[in-house]
């Protein structure tokens, strides 16, 4: 939660579902953080201002680039942004790859939303 | 002694004539000549035979009284018959024995020249019928021989155990006894043809057994004929067909199943796609939820609308992916109806992108007419539909454009075809000349019996599937259907 006098800073939601990007908005807006939504990787990396980026909450399979793909390119880009990766199937493939990318979590669908409220409330502000 | 071919003017045909086992013997039976044939034959050389009487010699044994014969022989000049003559070493032979009277001058008999052909010891033509009665006797087929009449005058054990008749109840009755009654005219219609000498092409039927039940026959029908070539009876060969039928049925039945199975074994994959897919509203639901009892324990509503109205919405996207799997996987009889093309398309395509494999994935539908109808079961060709469409999802992971076209055309004769195409590397050469075959397949994790049942599915719906590499792009699989039109015509015709 923001504390008040803070600058309003964002936590960016990318995944291709409306339904799980929208009650992902609903539900993280509800807890008090403010949230920015997009449908693809490259619809984030071409309207988001990656300064105001807390956290990201990014899904893997997604058309485009992937959610790791996506990740390696915010790395490339000398961003240490702190990344939640949710996956369908979280393979020892994506796990190794997401530890070597620094992903701070890697959250199997369906995921408990408590996890998601706990990665986006430990973001430093 | 004068020989009548002392003279050498003819001798080079006298040496062929010398190959055949041949002689010429006085009226009385002495022998005049003995032939190089007649000595292989026989096993007396010619200085042996001569002077002999041959039927001594030869120990003859006549098939009518030799009086008889010679009586036919000054009569006619000639006699043909079969005698029984032995060897020098003691063997039995039996012989097609040529006899020509030879006259003297005064026109008086002189001589007779007698050519024999060997046609075999009698022991071989006893084992040869021997043979053929045992053959008639172990078969296991019914052989039954019948007067032009119909009644029965031969009856094997073979069709004893068919029908449960013995010989000495069959023989003499009418052959209808195994004719359930509403059948008994194809008899008649049958023995008409064989007195008209015609031949009966082998026909299935049904036949009753002693113990009243019916049982399903192959029929075979020939003409018999006497020695003068005259239709005397008719040979009737039955064969037991109900083993024959369960196995077809088995066969078919097993057919059935594999098709099922590799329903199922679709299903298993199409469930993994659909757990994910099932995965996206439940975790959207759980989020508007949780936010909702957010609200609740604070009391502020006012966002309260949008999480409702979103749980509304991903409930019945769920709803709406149970039902598909639902649709595909009920199995029952195939109700083949006419149904419109771009529904069955539609639903495929949606069921095969469901998959995650399929993202990226572009669908063109391009029909050549919106509301075109085909006569077929709306299941099983969308199944068809949803294996070429996950093939061609599958032949362009990797490729950077990944396009899938599905074009429908109609022909002149109103076949409608429909033809799945997409932007993968096409099929290999090997692959393509075995495509249909069961158990090929370029899939690590595939059993290959996709396309095979997916041909057996379209032919039976009185289509075909192809499959080629077009010119330019990837692979082609070409489904044809029969139209309303086309499927009511047929059944006017029938």
């Amino acid at each position: 939660m923001s504390a008040p006098g803070q600058p309003v800073r964002l936590v960016a939601l990318v995944d291709d579902d409306t339904g799980v990007r929208d009650s992902l908005a609903f539900l993280l807006e509800i807890a008090g953080h403010a949230v920015c939504a997009y449908a693809s990787p490259i619809e984030f990396l071409r309207q988001c201002d990656l300064d105001s980026v807390r956290g990201l909450v990014a899904d893997q399979h997604m058309p485009g680039l992937t959610g790791l793909e996506l990740a390696s390119h915010l790395r490339a880009l000398g961003r240490d942004t702190p990344i939640l990766l949710v996956t369908a199937a979280p393979t020892a493939a994506i796990l190794a790859q997401a530890a070597e990318l620094g992903i701070s979590q890697v959250l199997a669908k369906p995921f408990d939303d408590s996890a998601i409220l706990a990665f986006v409330r430990d973001l430093p502000i | 002694m004068k020989t009548l071919f002392e003279e050498g003017d003819a001798s080079s045909i006298l040496a062929i004539l010398d190959l055949a086992p041949a002689m010429v013997r006085a009226f009385d039976g002495r022998i005049l000549h003995w032939t190089g044939g007649a000595e292989q034959l026989y096993g007396w050389s010619a200085s042996e035979a001569l002077g002999r009487l041959s039927h001594e010699l030869l120990q003859t044994e006549f098939p009518i009284p030799l009086a008889d014969i010679e009586a036919a022989l000054l009569s006619e000049g000639v006699w043909h018959g079969v005698l029984q003559h032995r060897t020098r070493k003691g063997e039995v032979l039996r012989v097609a024995s040529h006899w020509s009277l030879q006259r003297d001058a005064g026109g008086q008999p002189a001589a007779i020249a007698e050519v024999n052909t060997n046609i075999g010891p009698q022991a071989h033509a006893d084992a040869a019928r021997a043979r053929l009665s045992a053959i008639v006797e172990s078969s296991q087929d019914a052989i039954i021989g019948k007067t032009l009449d119909g009644v029965v005058t031969d009856w094997n054990p073979g069709a004893e155990r068919l029908f449960g008749y013995g010989a000495a109840e069959a023989v003499g009755q009418s052959i209808t006894i195994i004719y359930p009654p509403e059948q008994a005219t194809e008899e008649v219609a049958l023995l008409e043809r064989i007195r008209r000498g015609h031949a009966i092409d082998p026909f299935q039927s049904t036949r009753r057994r002693k113990d009243g039940s019916d049982i399903p026959v192959a029929v075979t029908v020939s003409p018999i004929r006497d020695a003068s070539g005259a239709i005397v009876g008719a040979s009737t060969i039955m064969r037991d067909l109900r083993a024959w039928i369960n196995r077809e049925r088995r066969l078919n039945d097993l057919q059935a199943q594999l098709a099922h199975t590799t329903r199922l074994s679709e299903l298993g994959q199409l469930v993994a796609a659909l757990v994910h897919e099932i995965n996206q509203p439940l975790t959207a639901i759980r989020n508007y939820a949780s936010g909702l009892e957010q609200l609740v324990r604070t009391g502020n509503y006012a966002a309260a609308p949008r999480g409702v109205t979103g749980i509304v919405t991903q409930v019945s996207r769920a709803d709406a992916i149970i039902r598909r799997l639902r649709d595909f996987v009920r199995k029952g009889a195939p109700t083949v109806q006419a149904e419109r093309l771009d529904g069955i398309i539609d639903e495929a395509v949606e069921l095969a992108t469901i998959n995650p494999a399929a993202k990226g994935v572009t669908v063109n539908v391009d029909l050549a007419e919106r509301d075109a109808r085909v006569f077929v079961d709306r299941v099983q060709i969308q199944q068809v539909l949803f294996n070429l469409l996950r093939n061609a999802i599958e032949a362009t992971d990797g490729r950077d454009e990944r396009v899938l076209t599905i074009r429908t055309s109609i022909s002149e004769g109103g076949v409608i075809a429909v033809d799945v195409s997409d932007t993968g590397p096409g099929i290999s050469d090997t692959v393509l000349a075995e495509l249909f075959k069961p158990f090929v397949t370029t899939k690590s994790a595939g059993m290959g019996v996709g396309l095979s049942v997916c041909r057996t599915i379209v032919e039976g719906h009185g289509g075909t599937l192809t499959g080629h590499n077009p010119p330019g792009s990837g692979a082609l699989f070409r489904l044809t259907l029969p139209t309303e039109a086309q499927a009511s015509a047929e059944a006017d015709g029938k």
